[in-house]
């Protein structure tokens, strides 16, 4: 693989074009890295693909190791790995809550603990996901409650 | 559920419940010492406190049900098993573990209803007490969570 750089104090955008014979795995991945590190996501939905601003997502989760991003309303699939989303995402907004999902904090109505220490967390939807003793103290550690 | 288990952490709920256990006993053998010698070795000094074999049972009871409370309320030994067979087995742990030192150490007299009457009651009002003092702490807690969640949001 080349990298070209070419730096133009003339250019106002940092524009990046990527040439290739064929869109394969390796070059969807490089795509990916790009729109995480411009705050969106390529994700898939019917069929199509969709740009989402990552701002826009409420939860990701992995089902049978395919990586499902939910916003509010929709539901789409990434091509990215579920630890490449933890690894990516989780530094900033987001917080893994299980194996199985990471949720953007901001995205949280309200939280419940339950007897058995797990977190039952409302989002602002209305939907409920269960934050496991493993990850809860995180949580909690993430929010400052000691 | 706690995964980690600290010796320190261990030992100072147990010497926290003995605390609590003997300061209980020296009242109790205040207000009922005099009539109530004879017939429990807990009471073998009348109303002048509890004795130093006594004490230590309770130190040994207590050590015990602690353990019980580690094993089956943590995740340390335990990993999967529902919660309410967990509260079912640690309640019925320490009420066996204390039946056996009844009769060990002549706790409660053997032929005496009424005395085995206010020891259930005592029992169930403990078990009651603190299922009262759990739910109290996870309604805190809730509200920490809460708060901690609103800050988190006004910050952001």
């Amino acid at each position: 693989m080349k990298i070209s750089i070419n730096i133009d104090p003339e250019l106002a955008d940092t524009e990046i074009i990527i040439n290739c014979g064929s869109l394969t795995a390796e070059t969807e991945n490089i795509i990916a890295a790009l729109r995480m590190a411009d705050n969106q996501m390529t994700v898939l939905k019917d069929g199509e693909t969709h740009i989402l601003d990552i701002s826009k997502i409420a939860y990701i989760e992995t089902v049978d190791r395919r990586t499902f991003v939910y916003t509010e309303k929709d539901c789409y699939e990434s091509k990215l790995k579920f630890y490449e989303m933890d690894e990516k995402l989780c530094s900033g907004s987001f917080l893994r809550i299980s194996k199985s999902c990471i949720v953007r904090l901001k995205y949280i109505r309200s939280l419940k603990a339950e007897l058995d220490r797990r977190l039952r967390i409302t989002l602002e939807n209305g939907e409920q996901l269960i934050a496991s003793r493993q990850y809860a103290d995180g949580l909690k550690k993430r929010l400052g409650v000691h | 559920m706690d995964k980690n288990f600290s010796v320190l952490k261990f030992l100072s709920q147990v010497f926290m419940i003995y605390g609590i256990t003997t300061g209980l006993l020296n009242i109790f053998c205040i207000l009922f010492g005099r009539s109530a010698y004879g017939f429990s070795t807990i009471f073998s000094l009348g109303n002048t406190g509890v004795g130093i074999a006594t004490s230590f049972q309770f130190l040994l009871a207590v050590f015990l049900i602690v353990g019980l409370k580690f094993i089956f309320m943590t995740d340390i030994l335990i990993k999967k098993i529902p919660l309410a067979a967990r509260i079912i087995i640690m309640f019925a742990g320490a009420f066996a573990t204390i039946l056996v030192f009844i009769f060990a150490f002549g706790w409660v007299p053997a032929n005496m209803p009424i005395a085995w009457i206010m020891f259930i009651i005592c029992f169930v009002l403990s078990c009651a007490v603190s299922t009262i003092i759990s739910v109290l702490a996870e309604k805190q807690e809730n509200r920490r969570l809460e708060e901690a969640l609103k800050r988190y949001k006004e910050e952001q």
